[in-house]
């Protein structure tokens, strides 16, 4: 294996070097490549490094030891057995000193100049129950890699004319909120339920019985379930909760009317589009490759809603919802 | 700047191979370092965003954009290896009469102050998608494949395009070309094709297997230097772009067998 050097530094948050990641591991050549990461003084949480662990795993190739300035995304590295490299603290593995000696010798991350190939990417790959560290063995298991979609905006005047979905929000921060730290305690307390919030309920459900095909859209202002497969091209919008007892493939859109709290499930989650509210989620590229998933008896189900501003995919275990 | 050229690339018969041309075309004119719009006109239909592999990131569509639900600018999908693609993609969910012939002039317009090249996929047949489709364009690309039907159809659509002011030149491009059926006389030849139709040819593609891969992979083929397609369409391009470059040979080279044959006046070729 050889290594390759991606810099991310440059990012400003952690889904734009998401964004970065995505799209030099998309155009560079980083298959089978252990990869050294330049990660700069962004901030990045234990879930967040899962994800690009996984983006990088996804090519075939792995981390090899990443440079960070921050203390919080040091941490995490460690915690999910990632060597980090830099100036005060350095974990470096002998064999790497050997291949490049000119790495590890300097107490600063390599130079710009230096970097053949420099771009990054990053992307967020997500597993249930990672904000619980006992988990983190899972990280190779069953994972789902979205990548945040940034809606086009418009550069010369971005705030004027914004997608409808968007305006309203505001309004549901706060909800979107509690519920979120809802499902955190969910999670932490291991409940045996998935509860249903207020938002669902009061929601009028509408159950479509057939496979929905490429051209065919199901809008409805309330949750939708869909029995059977939603294929490539197809599109599902509800103002509510969607639900698809079948597999995935098309666009589907829940809390269209801006409802942040919405949730898609469905029993395979391969959508080539997720958005909820004003949150929009593409598949990686690299899944396009599979004509058709190899067929099997067992389904994991997977669950997408917002998590601090991103639509984060879950898997829903099995003991959860019982 | 001058304004931007507005190529539609149409065939009347389908599956002859307009929307892989209109990708790779729109590619290697940007590969160039043209800045380049794709336009999908085959709304319902549509397959130029797969073939790109920019189906993931579509979020308006040209509907949107006639509806005026979004601005131009943000329906523009950026190619993901070359900036100075863009691909505006048409609905899946609607059917051709949900853009105007108008409307598809307006947004043409606003385009070539922008783009050096926009060029229209258009769908197949003569109906409403091929006149949104030839509406905004001043030139045009036939599409066809040697074969009688085909050719039949591309005769319509030059008919067709001859009626159309706006339409200032049109090119013959003829596809799926396969050199050893031409020498066994089982294919038309190129020089029958352009004497059926009395069009100039702008290029002549080879079949090539890797045209299947590269649209399964959504990236075009004019990525991959060595395939014969390739080269063709990067010919193509030049051509557009007003550079001389003479049509490439197709024959390929003789296996030791065709030699032997040959030797002992078994080859069809000497029939």
């Amino acid at each position: 294996m050889t290594t390759g050097y991606i810099d991310i530094s440059q990012a400003q948050s952690p889904s734009e070097m998401l964004f970065l990641l995505s799209k030099e591991l998309e155009t560079g050549n980083f298959n089978s490549k252990k990869i050294v990461l330049n990660m700069g003084k962004i901030e990045v949480n234990h879930p967040q490094l899962l994800s690009l662990k996984s983006l990088i795993s996804s090519v075939d190739s792995e981390i090899d030891f990443i440079y960070t300035e921050s203390d919080l995304t040091r941490g995490a590295a460690l915690s999910v057995g990632i060597s980090v490299a830099n100036g005060v603290f350095r974990e470096v593995p002998k064999e790497v000193e050997s291949e490049n000696p000119d790495l590890s010798g300097t107490q600063t991350p390599m130079s710009e100049e230096e970097a053949v190939n420099i771009l990054f990417s990053s992307n967020p790959a997500f597993v249930e129950n990672m904000q619980t560290e006992k988990n983190e063995e899972t990280n190779n298991s069953q994972m789902v890699s979205y990548i945040p979609l940034e809606p086009p905006s418009d550069e010369e005047n971005s705030e004027e004319e914004q997608p409808s979905e968007e305006d309203k929000i505001e309004e549901n921060t706060e909800m979107s909120s509690e519920q979120h730290s809802e499902e955190a305690q969910e999670e932490d307390e291991e409940e045996k339920e998935f509860v249903l919030s207020e938002d669902t309920k009061k929601f009028e459900t509408v159950y479509v019985k057939q496979t929905i095909r490429s051209g065919q859209i199901v809008s409805h202002d309330g949750n939708v379930v869909i029995i059977g497969d939603c294929n490539p091209g197809s599109e599902i919008i509800a103002s509510g909760d969607i639900t698809v007892w079948g597999e995935l493939k098309g666009i589907a859109h829940a809390g269209a009317q801006g409802n942040e709290s919405a949730v898609i499930r469905a029993l395979k989650l391969d959508a080539i589009q997720l958005r909820i509210s004003g949150c929009y989620a593409r598949r990686p590229d690299r899944a396009n490759i599979e004509f058709v998933s190899a067929p099997t008896d067992t389904f994991t189900p997977e669950e997408a809603r917002i998590c601090d501003g991103e639509i984060i995919v879950f898997t829903m275990n099995s003991d959860k919802i019982k | 700047m001058t304004e931007g050229r507005v190529i539609v690339v149409t065939s009347g018969k389908g599956g002859v191979g307009k929307t892989t041309s209109s990708a790779n075309i729109g590619t290697a004119l940007a590969k160039n370092g043209f800045k380049v719009a794709l336009i999908d006109t085959d709304i319902g239909l549509r397959n130029l965003d797969l073939l790109l592999g920019l189906e993931n990131r579509i979020v308006y569509t040209i509907v949107d954009v006639v509806e005026g639900n979004c601005k131009l600018k943000q329906a523009l999908v950026k190619d993901k290896k070359n900036p100075n693609l863009v691909l505006l993609a048409a609905a899946q969910t609607r059917d051709k009469s949900a853009v105007t012939e108008e409307q598809m002039k307006d947004i043409c317009e606003k385009l070539k102050k922008k783009f050096d090249f926009i060029i229209v996929d258009s769908p197949a047949g003569i109906e409403q998608g091929f006149l949104n489709a030839t509406a905004g364009a001043s030139e045009a690309i036939v599409v066809t494949t040697p074969e009688m039907s085909a050719v039949r159809d591309a005769d319509r659509i030059i008919g067709l395009l001859e009626a159309k002011e706006e339409i200032k030149s049109y090119k013959l491009l003829l596809n799926r070309v396969r050199p050893n059926m031409i020498k066994t006389n089982d294919m038309m030849s190129v020089d029958d094709v352009k004497e059926i139709l009395s069009v100039n040819l702008i290029g002549v593609i080879p079949e090539d297997t890797g045209i299947i891969t590269s649209t399964n992979k959504g990236e075009p083929i004019v990525y991959d230097d060595k395939a014969k397609a390739s080269q063709a369409y990067m010919n193509v391009a030049k051509r557009i772009a007003g550079e001389d470059v003479p049509l490439m040979d197709l024959e390929e080279p003789e296996t030791w067998v065709d030699k032997l044959k040959s030797f002992f006046g078994l080859s069809k070729k000497n029939k």
